[in-house]
């Protein structure tokens, strides 16, 4: 059984990055920023499982998404070593 | 992405061109899906109360279901007609056809929804301009009560709009719609950033969660209404057939147009129930986002009227996606013998289907004037939207399954996540777990609009009904049968779409599994 595999898509990593790429980073970081905010707010005071779904997801959500940032920069800098 | 047909020299025939790039079929599917929350958080609001988010994070996790399947299928299968033609490649001409009429009800309802809803969002300057609210001119008209004229001519006259620019052509529109998009994504950024930081109160969303929890009526019609917050992909495999390498295009945009919808949707629903009461919502539900931006401390003056400015514009422009997607279905039915080529005739100086246009724009002109009869107009259209979205999702959800086992040569550049390896008659193939899931989460909200939705449990079916009696009477006078399929070589098909996609690759690929699977026939003879 092939467990979440979303990668199964055949887009190439780009050999740069353009400015819909930019734009994606941003709202990854604002992503990972906003869901510390909500869940900071939240469980400093009274919370329900809804929240902390929101504040988690937009978390996990800007992580995953900056985790390929990430992965794409060392791929990069690999290459520009050879 | 034109609604322009291209005749092909010394063919004669109507071809789509492959013109549009990543953002554009980004931004086309935006411009349907995006908007629906512009709609939907009134109207689920009024029912779903405290347990707003929750009802729509259910809504959004079925919708990411549908989503992961037609990013699947328009990706493997790039052509116009989207989640009907799944389900006729799937299970064949009749079920195609109801999959179809569920859609093309579901694109005329469109029209009017959304049309009605931008014109909702206009009357929020209504006080401003003459000084009177739009509630002002409720009247009785004979038995109909709770009628509102002057918000019905409003939307006709968009829609009359709408009708005269896609006659004219919509090209230039389309890049309107593309940067219009753009700000509207911007400014909904925005509006939850500001709004979390400076207006939410986690303890207003609790304490209305805790005490105003809605009942299970309430709660099961809620969730039915919040499925048309994401009502919409479908326009991206419509466009499949325009969109330039869909097999690396379609996965790409679909997957991303998903995830930013849902999450919208999940951080709308959960700012409004911390930042305001639930029955503001209900009592706004012709411009909820309007008042959630009003309601921002420092920006709300002007985030408020910026927000109803955008939210016209953004449902006028998902209002023109509702013709230009029915142009399109309506162009495939055709091809395929459902229903009959009349619908194809272009106009002679501006290239357009004008006979789709002003067929279905008209339906929705019918639709709107009868929904204005109705105590509520919104509520009326969103009953039959949420029919015609969950009835057609169910069908390609169970073409997808019949589809992984009657064609799993078909190269899928994009598959479906959560599979189970099979060996079904000498073949592998891959059941798709999730999306049997998605099928019963969509039964099951079909389930549900049919038990609490009066006027959808009536019409819907009524439409089905009608464009039976047209299907029936169409294939009977054309010596086709109605219930069995007519041939169609979807080897060759798929191969032509292929090569004209420049999806060579695939394509390669396709005729090697084609080869494979001949060889092992001789073998086994």
């Amino acid at each position: 059984m092939s467990f979440f595999r979303i990668g199964q898509s055949d887009t190439p990593m780009p050999d740069k990055l353009c400015r819909t790429d930019y734009y994606q980073i941003f709202t990854s970081i604002l992503m990972v920023i906003l869901g510390a905010i909500i869940l900071i707010r939240s469980l400093s005071g009274t919370t329900t499982i809804m929240i902390l779904l929101v504040g988690g997801g937009f978390l996990a959500l800007g992580c995953y998404r900056l985790n390929f940032v990430i992965k794409y920069f060392k791929e990069k800098r690999k290459c520009n070593y050879r | 992405m034109s609604n322009k047909v291209k005749t092909a020299p010394g063919q004669g025939k109507s071809e789509l061109r492959r013109d549009v790039s990543v953002w554009g079929s980004y931004m086309w599917g935006f411009a349907d899906v995006g908007a629906d929350t512009y709609v939907a958080l009134g109207l689920v609001m009024a029912y779903a109360q405290g347990a707003t988010s929750l009802v729509f994070a259910l809504a959004g996790i079925v919708y990411i279901m549908i989503g992961l399947a037609y990013t699947e299928l328009a990706s493997a299968y790039p052509v116009a007609g989207g989640g009907s033609y799944f389900t006729l490649r799937g299970l064949g001409d009749f079920w195609g056809f109801l999959a179809g009429s569920a859609l093309i009800l579901d694109y005329t309802i469109d029209i009017a929804l959304f049309a009605t809803a931008s014109a909702g969002y206009i009357n929020f300057f209504m006080p401003y301009v003459i000084g009177r609210d739009i509630a002002s001119f409720v009247t009785t008209i004979g038995p109909f009560h709770n009628v509102n004229p002057v918000w019905c001519i409003e939307t006709l006259i968009l829609i009359g709009f709408l009708i005269w620019l896609n006659i004219r052509g919509i090209r230039e529109s389309s890049f309107v719609n593309e940067v219009i998009g753009a700000v509207v994504i911007a400014t909904e950024s925005a509006l939850v950033i500001l709004a979390f930081l400076f207006a939410w109160r986690p303890e207003l969303l609790v304490h209305q969660w805790n005490t105003q929890f809605p009942s299970l009526h309430n709660f099961m019609y809620g969730s039915s209404i919040a499925i048309i917050s994401f009502v919409g992909l479908e326009s991206i495999s419509e466009v499949a057939q325009e969109t330039k390498r869909p097999a690396t295009v379609i996965p790409r945009t679909s997957i991303t147009l998903i995830f930013t919808v849902f999450i919208f949707a999940v951080a709308f629903s959960t700012l409004g129930l911390g930042i305001l009461p639930w029955q503001d919502f209900a009592a706004n539900i012709d411009n909820p986002i309007a008042i959630l931006a009003a309601a921002i401390p420092f920006v709300g003056l002007i985030a408020g009227p910026f927000a109803a400015a955008l939210g016209a514009l953004i449902l006028f422009i998902s209002a023109n996606t509702g013709i230009v997607g029915s142009s399109r279905l309506t162009y495939y039915l055709s091809k395929f013998g459902i229903i009959s080529s009349w619908f194809d005739a272009v106009h002679p100086k501006y290239k357009t289907p004008i006979r789709t246009i002003l067929v279905f724009a008209g339906i929705g002109v019918i639709e709107t004037i009868l929904s204005f009869l109705t105590p509520s107009a919104m509520d009326t259209l969103a009953n039959m939207y949420a029919f015609g979205a969950t009835l057609g999702y169910t069908m390609v959800f169970i073409a997808l399954i019949k589809l992984r086992f009657s064609e799993p040569w078909t190269p899928r550049p994009y598959r479906m996540p959560l599979n189970i390896k099979l060996k079904y008659k000498g073949r592998k193939v891959f059941f798709p777990v999730l999306g049997v899931i998605g099928m019963l989460g969509v039964a099951t909200i079909l389930f549900m609009v049919v038990l609490t939705h009066d006027i959808g449990r009536i019409a819907g079916p009524a439409w089905i009904l009608l464009c039976f009696g047209y299907y029936a009477w169409y294939r009977k006078s054309k010596k086709l049968p109605i219930f069995k399929s007519i041939d169609h070589n979807w080897e060759k098909q798929q191969m032509d779409v292929l090569s004209s996609a420049e999806e060579f690759d695939l394509l390669e690929q396709y005729k090697l599994a084609l080869a494979e699977r001949d060889k092992k026939r001789v073998e086994l003879k």
